[in-house]
């Protein structure tokens, strides 16, 4: 009963604090296009425009939700829940900080990677269940995309399993702490993973799911008010996910570089991690800010004709040291 | 090659043509395809810049101007054609400059000149079940509301 | 009339994707059993009807497109205009010469003051009315800065459709420079009515001059930034080179002109070859690039803004003093019987109008030939073949207002 009571707790706060952190980065997203775009950004609601995001939180809460007449109830209303789910369920295994994480899971890195695919249902869901032509272009786009940078996201870090020879998030963390971050031993796998993450999380240049321009919204045209804010909060928990294991996977995790981290505050740890979690989000950003989007040949083209057989190249390039280093 | 030549050369072949001022040539409806035949081949004139209308109602006719240009001897040319008001028909240039497409349509639309041969001659620019003709002179306008607009 | 049945054969066709059929609907009978037995193997594929648009955020204002997919590829692109009809041309029939103006201001918005240039040497050469030479500096002045401006405007807008969403503003930010400046002459910063017929509105002041040479000295740095943003992208270029291509004959055939036809290999400037006003008195240059895809269009414009910014700094300095416009003009000018075309080099391309006057205030018929009416009746043929998303850049890059397209 207890386990079950501070499992319970424990969710709650893991919600609160993904949702705030979903919050900043919204507010995080408008103020760092606004200073690529010489604007100002949000400066209106709150201090700075602190509250911006809130305030567009309440106006969706209370928007009308519109259901177009023949689109499938069941799966139009589950979509945006699967989409915001889905990457919420992982940060179970992310260990925030040496002491602070909820479950370590032995198979940690796969039960990861295993909610992140899962996002694709959510899509695919939405486009077909909205009755909707631009929703299922956008849809039948992101299907093809997502699994296709799947396989090399996967493939590029398999080459830190082989090296760390676990799959549990914590121990990968404590390894890196003995030696070198595996961003050294493994630099094309950070460069693979790091664009493979961006992909799979839709963000430019690789939004086709949602390319604005062309698809007035992609899969998510139909919906509004709160389910519209689920898919949003959703991207955003994706990509503070997909950040979050590239922290722990490539930079160290919690890990405060050149400095003696076995008697380190936890405190000053989780801000090493937090800080460099957003490091990656704003190099996403920065992305996202700065390049057009690929056109959807393109994608797939870039997918298996240049990841997937770099990925190759480095895991058979990494079995291969790892081996004999071994014998 | 100024404009004088080119009409010079027009009129020996032509002797229906007349020369309005000096930049315009009225070609009667029967010549107009040959004399478009043999600016476009003879004299280089491969633009069809300007085709439009307009409506004379006190001489019961519509003018067809043409504007042709070559981009080979900087020579512009128009040339009007005298139609009946009643039904005006004329010949399409489609098959020689695919420009005349859409605007053939626009005059199609807003004067109700027919262009015979025209593969595709449907309203352009107002909707497809607009009555009458816009740029007509005697065209009135039917006042807001007065029929329920079809949504299907 | 009756409608023919050529005119509802677009009204037709979009009853086929209304909202009510849900697409399980819309495949034959056999293909619904075929499916429900699971028989893959026997399914057929089907044409995917997506009407893009009257509102849809890439198509520059109400533009409707029926587009015919294969999977992403376009089978079948059929544009639909007039949502932006506003009948001036009928206007313009029922106001004196003078009034007419102002409603050029609405057509091509973003090169408002080409478009009233149009019509004021339409009325003045009808009516023999001579310009001064300042007026005329005058003109060429604010027609070039409106250039710039627009094509500052498109380059945003396109790189927005191709999904640079930074370029928009980048563009706006300069072009609001502009703005500045036609505001502080005539007050207003998008309709402006600056150009009248007998010379301009108002005399320019020392502030406009000290903001247009600002501008004229911060371009070629702006220029530069916009190069590296965009023109050097590999992303952008894979997006735009070698899509849309037409071919110099293709063009002239559909009577393309501007920019897109100077994409094409062919250096064809109206202020060039057929020099108007006082444009044979500068030097500028044609700017040229032979492929005529998207990405040579892109050049093309942005080489005019460097060309434009040249002859505004040369008519600046040239200047000469005078009257600003025609001293003493008739409250209503009465032209005499007759017809004219003027053809000036707008933004876009070539803007004409013609004019009949039948000797009384009004004009008989005003047509507004306007060149992105001419140069979207292109649009079918180069999408065909290609995907989706380039049919949001081919139809950026063609560089439309609908407001020119409607009128």
């Amino acid at each position: 009963m207890n386990t079950m009571l501070s499992a319970i707790l424990g969710v709650l706060i893991l919600f609160g604090v993904i949702a705030l952190q979903g919050l900043i980065l919204v507010y995080m997203e408008r103020k760092v296009s606004a200073w690529m775009q010489s604007r100002l950004g949000p400066n209106r609601v709150g201090p700075w425009g602190l509250l911006q995001t809130a305030a567009d939180i309440v106006k969706l809460l209370l928007k009308e939700n519109i259901r177009n007449e023949r689109s499938d109830r069941v799966i139009f209303f589950l979509a945006p829940i699967l989409a915001f789910v889905a990457p919420f369920a992982a940060f179970v295994t992310v260990p925030f900080a040496a002491t602070i994480g909820f479950r370590d899971l032995d198979m940690g890195a796969f039960y990861v990677f295993a909610l992140g695919s899962s996002v694709v249902f959510a899509v695919i869901w939405a486009g077909y269940g909205s009755n909707n032509r631009y929703a299922l272009i956008g849809a039948m786009r992101s299907a093809a995309q997502m699994i296709s940078y799947e396989v090399p996201l996967v493939t590029a870090v398999l080459g830190v399993f082989l090296v760390a020879g676990t799959l549990s998030l914590r121990e990968i963390v404590q390894l890196q702490s003995q030696g070198l971050w595996y961003v050294a031993v493994q630099p094309l796998g950070f460069v693979l993973f790091l664009v493979a993450a961006t992909a799979e999380s839709n963000r430019a240049p690789f939004d086709l799911p949602e390319a604005e321009s062309e698809l007035v919204a992609g899969f998510h045209t139909e919906y509004s008010g709160m389910k519209f804010a689920f898919f949003y909060l959703g991207e955003y928990a994706e990509m503070l996910v997909s950040s979050c294991v590239l922290v722990v996977l490539f930079l160290g995790g919690w890990l405060i570089p050149f400095a003696n981290n076995a008697n380190v505050p936890t405190w000053l740890h989780l801000l090493s991690f937090v800080s460099k979690v957003y490091l990656i989000i704003f190099l996403m950003m920065w992305f996202r800010w700065t390049f057009p989007r690929l056109r959807v040949d393109h994608l797939m083209a870039f997918g298996w004709k240049v990841l997937m057989p770099l990925a190759l190249v480095n895991l058979l390039a990494t079995g291969l040291i790892v081996y004999w280093l071994k014998s | 090659m100024n404009f004088q030549t080119v009409v010079d050369s027009i009129k020996v072949k032509f002797s229906r043509v007349d020369v309005e001022h000096e930049k315009v040539i009225v070609v009667p409806a029967s010549d107009f395809l040959p004399v478009v035949d043999f600016l476009r081949s003879t004299l280089q004139m491969n633009v069809l810049d300007l085709l439009t209308a307009s409506d004379h109602i006190s001489e019961n006719q519509i003018h067809m101007m043409y504007g042709f240009y070559s981009y080979a001897n900087k020579t512009y040319l128009r040339i009007k054609v005298r139609l009946d008001r009643k039904d005006p028909a004329m010949p399409t240039l489609t098959s020689l400059w695919e420009a005349a497409n859409w605007f053939e349509r626009e005059v199609f639309d807003l004067f109700g000149v027919r262009f015979e041969g025209h593969p595709d001659l449907r309203r352009i620019l107002t909707p497809p079940d607009f009555e009458g003709h816009g740029l007509r002179k005697d065209y009135e306008r039917p006042g807001f509301f007065v029929k329920k607009p079809d949504f299907k | 009339m009756t409608m023919s049945k050529s005119d509802q054969s677009v009204h037709k066709r979009s009853v086929r994707f209304s909202p009510e059929r849900s697409l399980f609907d819309q495949l034959p009978a056999e293909t619904r059993i075929v499916s429900r037995r699971v028989r893959t193997a026997e399914l057929r594929t089907e044409e995917f009807l997506l009407n893009v648009g009257p509102q849809h955020p890439s198509t520059h204002g109400v533009l409707r497109l029926v587009v015919s997919l294969d999977g992403e590829v376009i089978t079948q692109c059929d544009p639909d205009l007039g949502y932006l009809h506003r009948t001036f041309e009928k206007i313009s029939e029922n106001r004196t010469y003078q009034q007419i103006v102002p409603f050029t201001d609405r057509m091509d918005y973003l090169g408002s003051m080409n478009a009233n240039w149009g019509v004021a040497v339409a009325v003045e050469q009808l009516a023999g009315i001579e310009v001064p030479e300042r007026a005329e500096y005058l003109r060429v002045i604010v027609a070039e800065l409106n250039r710039i401006a627009s094509h500052l405007m498109w380059m945003g807008a396109f790189g927005a459709d191709v999904g640079a969403v930074t370029a928009f503003l980048f563009g706006f930010r300069e072009r609001e420079m502009v703005l500045d400046m036609f505001e502080e002459i005539c007050g207003s910063r998008l309709t402006y009515g600056y150009i009248r017929v007998g010379g301009v509105a108002e005399d320019i002041t020392p502030r406009f001059v000290k903001l247009a040479q600002e501008f004229l000295d911060l371009l070629p740095s702006k220029l530069n930034e916009y190069h590296d943003l965009l023109t050097g992208n590999p992303i952008f270029k894979q997006r735009t080179k070698g899509v849309g291509v037409i071919t110099l004959d293709e063009a002239i055939r559909y009577g393309v002109t501007g920019p897109m036809l100077r994409s094409c290999g062919f250096p064809w400037d109206l202020r060039k070859d057929e020099p108007y006003s006082i444009y044979e008195r500068f030097d500028f240059d044609i700017p040229v690039y032979y492929d005529g895809d998207c990405f040579d269009r892109y050049r093309v414009r942005m080489d005019e803004i460097g060309e434009s910014a040249k002859i505004v700094r040369q008519a600046l300095e040239g200047l000469p003093e005078g009257d600003f416009k025609v001293k003493k003009l008739a409250r209503n000018i009465k032209p005499p019987v007759g017809d004219v075309y003027v053809r000036q080099e707008a933004p876009r391309g070539e803007y004409g109008v013609y004019m009949e006057s039948d000797g009384t205030i009004k004009p008989n018929r005003v047509k507004y030939r306007t060149p992105s009416f001419s140069n979207l009746s292109i649009l079918a043929l180069m999408t065909v073949g290609w995907k989706i998303a380039d049919l949001v850049a081919i139809l950026g890059s063609v560089d439309i207002v609908l407001g020119d397209v409607d009128r």
